[in-house]
């Protein structure tokens, strides 16, 4: 298959925008033959500034990332990053097997793996 | 969410009418073609007597891609952030993410030290520490009105 460049609109990023939170970072949902990957832009926290819950089938992404300390020797400040808390909600459907996720933070990327119940794997079947 | 900007005693510092920062957007750009198309990572600007920090948000790359040039006072961030390709059983179902070639410039003042700039990546951080030159401290010269 040919691989097509993917260019994203800027309005999807403010789809799940929940109102009482201050952003909403970038995700990206791939569907392997036996798992689902989702990935998200969280650059710049550490392990443990994120919660990752899984509840009657929703799985929520959230955290917070507080704002700057202000040192009093600054001349100039411009911040555009975003700061405030974010959360970030999906329903899982009945082909993923929750009890499995499992979830890595490298690079700034948060890359969950939701690996797939096996009776819905693509199998081939042999004809004896 | 927007920027914010804060200056100090509301003094405009000297270097800001060369405007400090170009290439404002992030998203979509002007032109429409499509094949160079670049993204702005955001960023996060720190200016004291000393230096001016400025912190890359370009998660989920290798240190070595990144490529961070000064020439002539103009400092330069740029590389690619490659998209896993598709396979034959992958499907994409929701891409927000910005992947393909980033780039960001900066106008910085004369005072900075060009030769002494440190780069650190960090948890998806490029974090640019950029020392300035002392300055002698400005002499307060009163001038009187005859």
């Amino acid at each position: 298959m040919a691989y097509v460049k993917y260019y994203p609109a800027p309005k999807t990023r403010e789809a799940n925008y929940c109102d009482e939170k201050d952003w909403a970072p970038a995700y990206d949902v791939v569907e392997h033959a036996d798992k689902f990957v989702l990935e998200f832009d969280l650059p710049g926290f550490a392990k443990n500034d994120f919660a990752i819950n899984v509840k009657e089938g929703v799985l929520t992404v959230s955290g917070e990332r507080k704002e700057r300390e202000h040192e009093d020797d600054n001349l100039y400040r411009y911040y555009g990053r975003p700061y405030g808390s974010f959360e970030r909600s999906f329903r899982l459907n009945d082909k993923v097997n929750e009890e499995k996720l499992k979830a890595a933070y490298k690079n700034g990327v948060l890359k969950m793996e939701l690996p797939k119940r096996e009776e819905v794997k693509p199998r081939t079947i042999e004809i004896g | 969410m927007l920027p914010s900007i804060w200056r100090k005693n509301n003094l405009i510092p000297a270097y800001s009418a060369n405007n400090l920062f170009e290439n404002f957007f992030y998203g979509w750009p002007e032109s429409e073609r499509a094949a160079e198309f670049k993204w702005s990572p955001r960023v996060d600007i720190q200016e004291t007597d000393k230096e001016i920090i400025i912190d890359f948000e370009i998660p989920g790359i290798n240190k070595k891609d990144i490529n961070v040039e000064v020439k002539d006072n103009r400092l330069t961030v740029s590389g690619e952030r490659k998209q896993e390709s598709k396979s034959d059983d992958t499907e994409h179902r929701r891409i927000e993410r910005y992947y393909g070639k980033y780039e960001r410039t900066f106008q910085l003042p004369d005072s900075v030290k060009a030769d002494k700039v440190a780069a650190e990546y960090k948890d998806g951080i490029l974090s640019l520490n950029l020392p300035k030159a002392e300055k002698a401290i400005p002499k307060e010269i009163a001038v009187e009105v005859k």
